[in-house]
């Protein structure tokens, strides 16, 4: 298994007392697979992902990505997030090679790489333009050549598309898996809108198991 | 949906308030720009005319208040024997030292009390009280610390900056987007390259903000300094034109005081657009 999530639990400590938002998870996604999961709003569906970020750590259980623990974030992890997270003061280009910059890969290799991925999601043409000047599907686009840039072995979205209009949002559909099947990246998607994981397919998760429970 | 003769639709309860169109009364909205000029030139050129009149046809006595004629006379003046230039220098001079060191310590302090949880609670309740105390306050002290030179005038101005823009600079951290920040651990930034490559650069403009607020605060200060002991200085100008009931030179000094504040002012605002592009395009 290429993702590994094996009794994953999370509680979060609240006034009320403890909530256990996560109860035993198990899911195991094979390597090439582009999964959407589906929940409603507070289902859990944003914590789970996190968990596999390392943004967050489980109460108990774990994620094994490729064999290896995932103990904190990393870029052989890419996310893309619900709310647009460009830098504002960079430019597309500037934004798309900041992770390379991060790592230490020299100039010239970074941008040949983010070029390349800004061609890949269509934005050669604004490489120049400030976050401020694209639209909404642009914007995720930027995001989500950001994400590829660094080739990480799996691509995790947080209702990457729920802020956009309902045109955008089909197109970007057909983009995403258009991108998935010329790239081979292992994609967990995750999103409240049944349509949206229908058309990327692929495999909708019963989500009956993961409910906000009050522990005793 | 109701029916029956006893209906009544809302609608008829309502008292409507007419909109008329207008120009000048635009809510949040901008005016035309001939109109908003023409408005700039009279806020500055209405307050001169009124003064004017009243001197001309007035009969004050102008040791009350001086005429436009008889200030500008005043200001060539005191230009004329350099007296002016060397108190303007003077005052610049302090606020200068004073700001830039001010500035120098509240900015990283202020980002690293925006940054950590620990830092805040470590020096929040202690800036929180020492906000509250008046800088010219510790005029006694710093008198009593440091003598009569320049050193308690430029540490008034310190105490008086420090302060205030740490604690506005920590504010400003407060508003970077936390998943901007998680972003950046995702694609491969520790804690020390979120700060400096993102943190630092998202509150740039904040800063740069905090600072053109607080210098305004050192301009006062300087010449609540000046009024105390000072040899030079346009705090001390306006002073000692006082006691000898030259009005017409305390409106020299203030009106210089004026200016150089206004052009740091426009100064900060250029800086910031030429720096931050990216934050004055949404203003």
């Amino acid at each position: 298994m290429f993702l590994k999530i094996t009794n994953l639990n999370k509680n979060f400590e609240t006034k009320a007392g403890s909530l256990a938002v996560l109860k035993d998870i198990n899911i195991d996604i094979e390597q090439g697979e582009f999964i959407c999961a589906v929940g409603a709003s507070g289902s859990g569906k944003s914590t789970l992902l996190r968990q596999i970020a390392g943004l967050d750590r489980p109460t108990s259980g774990d994620v094994k990505i490729d064999g290896k623990r995932v103990t904190g974030p990393g870029p052989d992890r890419g996310m893309v997030f619900q709310h647009y997270t460009l830098y504002p003061w960079m430019t597309v280009q500037e934004n798309a090679e900041f992770g390379l910059k991060m790592q230490g890969v020299p100039k010239k290799e970074r941008r040949e790489q983010s070029s390349y991925y800004l061609s890949v999601v269509g934005l050669t043409d604004f490489s120049k333009a400030l976050p401020s000047e694209l639209s909404g599907g642009m914007k995720q686009r930027a995001a989500i050549a950001r994400a590829l840039v660094s080739e990480p072995k799996i691509l995790l979205m947080d209702e990457p598309f729920g802020a956009l209009d309902i045109h955008t949002k089909e197109a970007m559909h057909s983009f995403m898996l258009d991108l998935w099947k010329r790239t081979g990246i292992t994609i967990f998607m995750i999103t409240h809108d049944v349509e949206e994981a229908v058309f990327c397919q692929i495999a909708s998760m019963p989500w009956a198991h993961v409910r906000v429970q009050f522990a005793r | 949906m109701k029916d029956g003769p006893t209906f009544r639709s809302i609608q008829s309860r309502m008292k409507p308030k007419p909109m008329q169109p207008t120009v000048f009364w635009r809510l949040a909205e901008d005016i035309p720009k001939p109109l908003y000029s023409g408005l700039t030139v009279a806020s500055v050129a209405i307050p001169l005319v009124v003064w004017w009149a009243a001197t001309t046809w007035g009969a004050i006595d102008p040791r009350f208040l001086p005429s436009p004629a008889q200030v500008i006379e005043a200001f060539g003046r005191l230009w004329g024997t350099r007296e002016l230039l060397k108190d303007t220098v003077a005052s610049l001079w302090r606020v200068g030292v004073g700001f830039l060191l001010a500035a120098l310590c509240s900015i990283p302090v202020g980002v690293l009390m925006g940054s950590f949880s620990s830092i805040r609670a470590l020096l929040e309740p202690l800036f929180g009280l020492m906000r509250y105390m008046p800088a010219p306050a510790f005029i006694p002290l710093l008198i009593l610390y440091l003598g009569i030179g320049e050193e308690p005038k430029i540490m008034l101005i310190f105490i008086g900056v420090f302060f205030f823009n740490s604690l506005m600079v920590m504010d400003t951290v407060k508003f970077v987007p936390k998943d901007l920040i998680e972003a950046t651990y995702i694609l491969g930034g520790n804690r020390r390259t979120t700060l400096t490559q993102v943190i630092l650069p998202h509150v740039l403009p904040g800063i740069l903000d905090a600072c053109r607020i607080n210098l305004a605060a050192a301009w006062q200060l300087v010449i609540v300094s000046e009024l105390i002991a000072a040899t030079e200085g346009l705090g001390r100008r306006i002073s000692v034109a006082g006691r000898f009931l030259k009005t017409d030179e305390i409106f020299v000094g203030l009106i210089v005081i004026g200016v150089i504040g206004l052009v740091f002012d426009l100064l900060f605002q250029y800086l910031m657009r030429v720096t931050c592009k990216w934050a004055s395009q949404k203003r």
